[in-house]
């Protein structure tokens, strides 16, 4: 098993919604050391698997984001008190259920320009995609 | 005091978007109270002029939480259509996933919806009545109950390749024969799923005492009792005949071929709600009201042919005492793990059976029959596809009969009597309108979005006398 987890979150029949799962599949072609989860949105079950890595980058789009944004990510402190479920809730399950969090934890988030019905990223945000596998390099490669 | 409408909108911690009004007269008293579904998705008509074979991946996509039911039932609509045989292996390995969707619907359900109420209690703080308020409070408790529906999702995700919209099942049977690798990973799950099946029960026994003031009030009235039974009367999930018991325990009507269910049940509408009122067509609107789901299912069979559930079936039907069916609504919790129990034990003799293992999955034909109707067990209830095609297989009517909308009625009237028992129409607590929120999850309604709140308690509650203007508004 890879130590390190990269988790696209979002909707590919959305357009930009989809951009996470687009930077998460390409990472599993890159990055063939890792392994790669496609999710429409984060659910509890999923602290069980993120306990089990040393690494986890969770990629997902965002109506807020104004281009590249990265985040390092803790367990959220009280617990989330919303069903949409953030990435700081899955490691802070996964801190309280399975006592370990990945020692490193990142989100990268990338702007929604469009999120119309359609399979296709916009052009501004699918020019993105390469330079999110830039941010992820360091992480997967390292031992 | 005038005459007022108390609004509770949205209900939260449901599969869905909907509102609660409660009409309430000059004395305070509830004259009249409403469960109101508020969104439109129009799958019916848009199916129209799809391809037949289209329909498993189209109608999968009504709902984030039981797309396998529609799955199924829709590749049984089609079978109906291309008139074929399908494989045995493939029928056992479609019993396989509407099993495994029963496990995470129903825990989903009782450990991430409901049992927050019931373990928390009515008056806990909203923001806190939710899974992480039980991971809180029991850790242990809501570990199981994520992975048991992890268990469900699992199995899903072997068969279907995904765990949610998979196109595995298709018409004339499935796309891809069962991996053998996965059997034994699949079968190592087997004894937790059971056991913690066995403590939900526990647990749920004791909320039973805990709760024995409120119980009574949850929607507790006679009503009919529909759902599928096998040949020999034991409970069905996936085919079976049509079995109606009234609330009384009396089989009105029974062996019914479900292709035939639009000679039973009608379906009705009112201008306050998107949720068609299906009714029992001999008794008429509204008096044909009809329950569906884990209360009508275990109510209405024989036996259960696993022992762990049959025993726990014959505990649930104790309760009803010489009333011949348990008529109470908040039962569905009950009978809703007693079907988790069931689909543990069927799943880990699916496993087992070398019939699974088949590499002769799919029948291919053309079309063969204008008219195709599916029915299955889904979480919810009996859930009916009716397809009308052309030549070419292009759909010209669809009509979907969602287990949900059967239950229509009854969430109605389980919201007015609760009303009634619990408001005064002087004070509106936050307990009294978690319980009668709580009287519509009983249902564990699924209103076809895969996009919901839960534990957000997002309540919006109006007050407006009979000239509708605003006396009271109050959101948290």
């Amino acid at each position: 098993m890879s130590t390190t987890l990269v988790i696209g979150v979002g909707n590919t029949l959305r357009g930009d919604d989809g951009a996470g799962i687009r930077v998460a599949e390409k990472a599993g072609v890159e990055f063939p050391d890792v392994d790669v989860l496609c999710v429409h949105g984060l659910t509890p079950e999923l602290a069980e698997t993120v306990a089990r890595y040393d690494r986890v980058i969770v990629v997902d789009a965002s109506l807020t984001a104004g281009g590249l944004r990265v985040t390092t990510l803790n367990p959220e402190s009280p617990f989330p008190r919303s069903h949409t479920l953030s990435p700081g809730g899955v490691l802070a399950l996964s801190s309280s259920l399975y006592h370990r969090v990945p020692a490193e934890a990142l989100l990268i988030e990338l702007p929604v320009r469009s999120a119309g019905f359609g399979e296709s990223l916009s052009p501004g945000t699918a020019g993105l995609v390469d330079a999110c596998l830039e941010v992820m390099k360091p992480y997967v490669t390292r031992p | 005091m005038s005459a007022s409408t108390i609004t509770i909108s949205p209900v939260t911690r449901i599969e869905g978007h909907a509102k609660i009004t409660i009409q309430v007269d000059a004395k305070g008293l509830v004259k009249d109270a409403r469960f109101h579904v508020n969104e439109f998705r129009g799958f019916e008509k848009f199916c129209e002029g799809r391809l037949m074979w289209e329909m498993g991946g189209i109608t999968s996509r009504i709902c984030g939480i039981c797309p396998t039911s529609h799955l199924i039932t829709s590749a049984k609509a089609g079978d109906a259509i291309l008139a074929v045989a399908v494989p045995q292996t493939a029928q056992k390995l479609r019993r396989l996933i509407t099993l495994a969707q029963w496990i995470q619907s129903h825990a989903l359900s009782f450990f991430h919806l409901s049992s927050p109420d019931f373990l928390l209690g009515w008056d806990a703080d909203p923001a806190t009545r939710n899974i992480f308020g039980l991971v809180a409070h029991d850790k242990e408790f809501a570990r199981r109950g994520i992975r048991l529906r992890k268990f469900g999702q699992e199995i899903i995700e072997v068969l279907g390749s995904r765990r949610i919209h998979t196109p595995w099942a298709v018409a004339g049977g499935v796309r891809e024969p069962f991996d053998p690798a996965q059997k034994q990973h699949l079968l190592g799950w087997i004894p937790e799923a059971k056991e913690t099946a066995v403590i939900a029960l526990d647990a749920l026994k004791k909320i039973h005492l805990k709760l024995q003031g409120d119980i009574p009030n949850f929607g507790n009235f006679r009503s009919l009792f529909v759902g599928l039974v096998a040949d020999d009367g034991a409970l069905e999930y996936y085919d079976g005949a049509l079995r109606i018991m009234d609330g009384a325990g009396n089989i009105i009507a029974d062996k019914i071929d479900p292709t035939r269910y639009h000679e039973y049940f009608g379906e009705a509408t009112e201008d306050w709600s998107y949720l068609k009122f299906p009714y029992y067509r001999p008794f008429g609107y509204p008096k044909g009201m009809y329950r569906v789901g884990p209360l009508a299912r275990v109510n209405i069979c024989d036996y259960i042919d696993t022992p762990m559930a049959e025993a726990e079936r014959k505990l649930f039907k104790a309760i009803a005492g010489d009333a011949g069916a348990v008529n109470n609504s908040f039962y569905f919790h009950y009978a809703r793990l007693i079907e988790i129990l069931f689909a543990v034990e069927k799943v880990e003799a699916l496993l087992n059976d070398p019939d699974i293992l088949g590499t002769n999955v799919r029948a291919k034909a053309s079309i063969n029959q204008p008219r195709g109707v599916g029915a299955c067990e889904a979480p919810r209830g009996t859930l009916f596809h009716e397809y009308e095609v052309n030549s070419d297989g292009i759909l010209e009517k669809v009509n979907l009969v969602i287990a949900t909308a059967q239950n229509n009625l009854a969430m109605n009237r389980t919201v007015r009597q609760l009303a009634m028992q619990y408001l005064d129409g002087t004070k509106v607590t936050e307990g009294i309108l978690n319980r009668i929120e709580a009287g519509i999850r009983c249902f564990d309604p699924c209103l076809s979005c895969s996009t919901h709140a839960i534990g957000a308690m997002a309540l919006h509650l109006q007050v407006v006398d009979e000239e509708h203007r605003l006396l009271w508004d109050v959101r948290r």
